[in-house]
């Protein structure tokens, strides 16, 4: 449904998407993960053709994203990490808009989706919220039935039900066939919906996983207390300090704690690795933590 | 899409069709006081360089109605023209400032036809505003023209007038809608307005005040336009061709350059 090989566009000197290549199958959920700044927001402008790319190829639906744009759009739902609206306008005079330019005529669906985000029709965009914005974003993008979804950070700003709403429809238009490109940096909901997860870095794609396998990526383990020759058995070290060490292990529990054994050891955790992990592992370096 | 470019600016237009439209009631309801009190001769003292920075060179006869008309309309042309120039300006910078044009991209609309259908919709928002400003002139006329006054040969008359209205309202349409696809977001609206609309006109009046200059006068289409000269039957070609082929050419280059730019929202 989404294809991009070799994708590049810089800035100046800046290289915002450096030789990205990835690939969105039919009815899949793909998470897209990287800080601020990593790449993410630009290369799906450049799926939307809002920016154009130096170099590399996208390819949406088996269309390119830049001559047949504005038949890929006939396809695809956006929801952009900000919300900004006509203030004066009603929210369904906004969702209408939407469906006029996709020629989508099914007011039930329409009805269903407003029942259940709990949103009132007849508010003007000013008078709303950012997560009631936001639920607006997300109908005018899922009442025009698209084949393809990509979403820049859709729950920002959304509550914790409404976030489980959009995600039970979600799987729901997965099951179906709907492709998803989700970015957000809600680990959590993208441990629990993706099926794979892409990591950018710097403008590059570090790796991509499948959250299926998550669990063969050993587990998190942190430590306090003596940890010296602690880190030798780590696969990855996450963070290590003189009495604290955080770390991806991925061999016998029984020999760490056969390792421990003796010590002084104030406290330890140990779990599945998660995506938070993943994500520490890759940027730990870059948000301080 | 035209339709919500016409609903987003209903609410200016109905304050402009209101303020112009006083404008022209208000002014006009002087007529029947300034044609008996014989403003004329009360104004004959006043020297020709006072006459030139008014944009004229002789002072209108306020007791014929059709040149106290066309003094009055100049004015109410300035003033559509800042807003023509301004909803030109605003179909884009203001939409990528508010940040509200990502959702229109988001549509599946070409990037030529966004432009051409939001210009539609301001064409729609100024054909109703000039619709009113023509129809209260020509009511107006009718009601304060005096008895014995051939009021079908004033309205044939004003026939040019209201045509280089409409024109030079459309064309600074399309010079602010031109504008609006290359400037950036950042740039001031009302500056770039007053400056394209007074600019011109400032050098205009540095034309008729200073023979040196008389030959720039065509430059600034507001004095060419001006209605006691289509009254007079006096028309400078070069300085419509010339204005109507800059609006054309930057709007197009302006619609070429949008079609090949980044958009950053």
């Amino acid at each position: 449904m989404i294809r991009v090989s070799n994708l590049s566009k810089s800035f100046g000197s800046l290289k915002a998407v450096d030789n990205v290549s990835f690939e969105l199958i039919e009815g899949e959920i793909l998470g897209f993960i990287g800080p601020n700044g990593a790449g993410k927001s630009t290369t799906i402008k450049v799926l939307l053709n809002y920016i154009f790319a130096d170099s590399g190829d996208a390819r949406i639906l088996d269309m390119d994203v830049v001559s047949d744009s504005n038949l890929i759009k006939q396809q695809v739902g956006y929801v952009s990490s900000e919300v900004n609206f006509y203030p004066e306008l009603k929210v369904e005079d906004m969702i209408f808009i939407s469906m006029d330019f996709h020629g989508a005529r099914d007011m039930e669906y329409y009805h269903e989706l407003m029942s259940k985000f709990d949103l009132d029709p007849n508010k003007r965009m000013r008078e709303l919220s950012l997560g009631n914005k936001k639920k607006v974003a997300l109908i005018a993008a899922l009442v025009i039935k698209p084949k393809v979804l990509i979403m820049d950070e859709p729950t920002n700003g959304l509550d914790p039900l409404n976030q489980k709403v959009l995600f039970g429809i979600l799987k729901s238009l997965a099951a179906s066939g709907v492709s998803v490109l989700i970015s957000s940096h809600n680990m959590k909901e993208i441990q629990d919906y993706c099926d794979r997860v892409m990591f950018i870095k710097q403008g590059r794609l570090i790796e991509t996983i499948s959250l299926d396998d998550i669990s063969l990526y050993g587990k998190y383990v942190k430590i306090i207390g003596d940890i010296n020759g602690l880190s030798d058995l780590a696969q990855e070290v996450l963070s290590m300090d003189e009495t604290s060490i955080a770390m991806i292990y991925d061999d016998s529990i029984e020999q760490l704690l056969s390792f421990l054994s003796g010590r002084m050891i104030d406290d330890i955790v140990i779990e599945d690795v998660s995506m938070e992990h993943r994500f520490l592992k890759y940027y730990s370096n870059e948000v301080n933590v | 899409m035209r339709r919500l470019q016409f609903n987003l600016n209903k609410k200016s237009m109905f304050i402009w069709m209101g303020v112009l439209g006083f404008m022209i009631v208000g002014f006009m309801a002087f007529f029947p006081t300034m044609a008996e009190e014989g403003l004329q001769e009360l104004m004959a003292g006043v020297p020709d360089d006072i006459l030139q920075v008014l944009g004229f060179e002789s002072f209108p006869d306020f007791s014929k109605i059709d040149q106290f008309f066309g003094y009055i309309i100049q004015y109410v042309m300035m003033a559509l023209l800042v807003y023509s120039i301004s909803l030109g300006l605003n179909t884009f910078l203001k939409e990528e400032r508010d940040g509200t044009i990502e959702f229109l991209y988001a549509q599946p609309i070409t990037r030529t036809k966004l432009v051409l259908d939001k210009l539609m919709g301001n064409l729609m928002v100024i054909g109703s505003i000039l619709l009113v400003v023509i129809g209260l002139s020509v009511i107006t006329l009718v009601v304060f023209a005096p008895k014995g006054i051939e009021i079908n040969s004033i309205l044939i008359d004003s026939i040019p007038v209201f045509s280089f209205m409409i024109l030079v309202t459309v064309l600074f349409l399309l010079l602010g809608t031109g504008l609006s696809l290359i400037l950036p977001s950042t740039v001031s609206t009302v500056g770039v307005s007053m400056g394209v609309v007074f600019g011109p006109y400032v050098l205009g009046m540095m034309a008729q005040m200073v023979d040196a200059l008389g030959s720039l006068e065509f430059i600034s289409i507001l004095h060419t336009t001006m209605p006691s000269r289509i009254y007079a039957g006096s028309f400078d070609y070069l300085s419509y061709g010339i204005w109507i082929g800059v609006s054309l050419a930057l709007f197009i280059y302006g619609l070429y350059y949008f079609k090949k730019r980044n958009i950053y929202v």
